[in-house]
């Protein structure tokens, strides 16, 4: 008798196919679970720790645990007081706590960089979403004051959402989810960064996921002439995978998902790259920028795109 | 910038095309890295949890997964791994039929018996599945189980002293 190596492959073999009879099936199955949302899940300890702390403290620990910018922005809205900041700041992560969302998937991921807001309640404004900075520069606002359609204005008839966390099963079809795309400001002088953000929301009957990585979840520049200028997928380092999606989020009906961009002024001298390697700052001018949301189901590729909105390189 | 419209054009079929690809990757490899997975644990329920979970995670990384020489045994060393932490979720989205799992129960015990792998520890179970029948170097070994190569080698010699009357020359 004797380990023959061949012998025993097809003793496992034999035994995967009593286990797994259906491979195929199961794939499919696999890659649906391997595109689930992250669930958090590296912050959830930090807010249920949060949790045991007095009021002040949270607001201080989230301030530093969530990226100032935004932490700071919402303190400066007068929202009824600290109490209200920090339970607006921590809520979406402690309701997903108590949910026991612990599926186990996508722990390991890493978190797109400049993902900078959980879904929220329908209605709610970005400033009340759970978030996680851009360490570069999350704007404060995401949209101009002044712009119609500006992202937080409750949409008239918005669904009412179910209260506890809802499981998708399937990613959002174009003609469900709204975006509305905003900037910081309206004219930027000097060499300050152009702080772009996208809303999207859920306008759909049922919940569904939507990705929010850096190469699903885009802000493209055009010049008055309409000419493409820039695009963040071409940003990160790593050049975009259209297969992977290293970050998503579920959002119920009426739910919104904020996620925004700090712009460095500059236009890819390479073009046709996947990643962009050469860059030369742009020129003064009038340019739009619009919000895109990519590897949905549906029409148009399945990407949506916001309206056009316009600013000013002074 | 031209290359924005053609990247944003194909990004559906490219997306398409990985999937079919991993499809019959999975196809191909499943059934074996379940089995082996079952008889490192002894538990074929855990066993497809894991490597359900580590064909997850292959398909995230299957920009650079598929660029290996052998996926398989990637996927194969990531499943072992979670059966050696067995960790079990409490919520299984496909659990094993009860009959099938008793059948599948059955057969590694066969095979345990069969092979005299019933009396080693999952650890030197795992080590001598990725040794002597995967064909993985020690180092590699060493490096799958997060053990030193020194405390691979003991788990290999103590399982060849246990196997020492079924092991032919060759393979020790």
């Amino acid at each position: 008798v004797s380990l023959d190596r061949r012998e025993l492959d097809r003793e496992f073999q034999a035994l995967g196919r009593l286990i797994c009879p259906e491979p195929r099936q199961v794939a499919r199955e696999v890659i649906d679970k391997a595109r689930r949302p992250r669930r958090l899940k590296s912050l959830l300890p930090q807010a249920q720790h949060l949790r045991r702390l007095s009021p002040a403290l949270a607001v201080g620990a989230a301030v530093m645990m969530l990226g100032g910018p935004l932490a700071l922005s919402l303190a400066g809205t007068g929202q009824s007081g600290r109490n209200t900041v920090a339970h607006q700041l921590l809520s979406p992560l402690l309701r997903e706590a108590d949910a026991g969302n612990h599926d186990g998937q996508g722990g390991d991921q890493a978190a797109a960089p400049y993902l900078t807001a959980r879904a929220g309640a329908p209605g709610a404004g970005p400033g009340a979403t759970g978030a996680a900075g851009h360490p570069a520069a999350a704007p404060a606002n995401p949209a101009a004051p002044g712009q119609s359609g500006a992202p937080g204005a409750p949409g008239p008839g918005a669904p009412t959402p179910s209260p506890s966390p809802t499981t998708a099963s399937t990613y959002c079809n174009t003609t469900d989810v709204a975006i509305t795309a905003g900037t910081d400001r309206k004219a930027y002088s000097g060499s300050q960064p152009v702080g772009f953000a996208m809303l999207a929301r859920n306008t759909g009957r049922t919940a569904c996921f939507v990705a929010t990585d850096e190469c699903h979840a885009t802000f493209q520049v055009s010049d008055a002439g309409g000419r493409l200028v820039f695009g963040s997928q071409q940003e990160p380092v790593t050049p975009c995978s259209a297969v992977l999606i290293t970050s998503s989020v579920t959002l119920d009906p009426g739910q919104t998902v904020t996620v925004s961009y700090s712009w460095n002024r500059t236009q890819c001298t390479d073009p046709g790259q996947l990643t962009c390697t050469q860059t030369s700052p742009v020129p003064a001018g009038s340019y739009s920028v619009t919000g895109n949301l990519s590897g949905l189901n549906g029409a148009n590729n399945g990407v949506a795109t916001s309206p056009p909105v316009r600013f000013s390189l002074l | 910038v031209g290359g924005f419209d053609w990247v944003a054009g194909f990004r559906g079929a490219l997306a398409e095309s990985a999937e079919v690809e991993f499809e019959g990757f999975f196809a191909d490899s499943f059934q074996r890295v379940v089995g082996m997975a079952a008889v490192v644990s002894g538990d074929p329920g855990l066993a497809e949890d894991a490597a359900q979970e580590a064909y997850v995670r292959a398909f995230k990384r299957w920009d650079r997964v598929r660029g290996l020489d052998r996926p398989e045994r990637w996927v194969a060393r990531v499943a072992i791994n979670l059966v050696l932490d067995g960790r079990r979720k409490t919520r299984r989205e496909t659990p094993l039929q009860p009959e099938v799992e008793h059948a599948a129960h059955d057969q590694v015990e066969t095979i345990w018996v069969r092979w005299n792998l019933g009396r080693l520890t999952p650890m030197q179970r795992a080590a001598i599945m990725l040794r002597y029948v995967d064909g993985m170097p020690v180092a590699d070994v060493a490096e799958t189980l997060g053990r030193s190569t020194d405390t691979v080698k003991t788990h290999l010699r103590l399982g060849r002293q246990r196997l020492r009357r079924l092991l032919t020359e060759g393979i020790g």
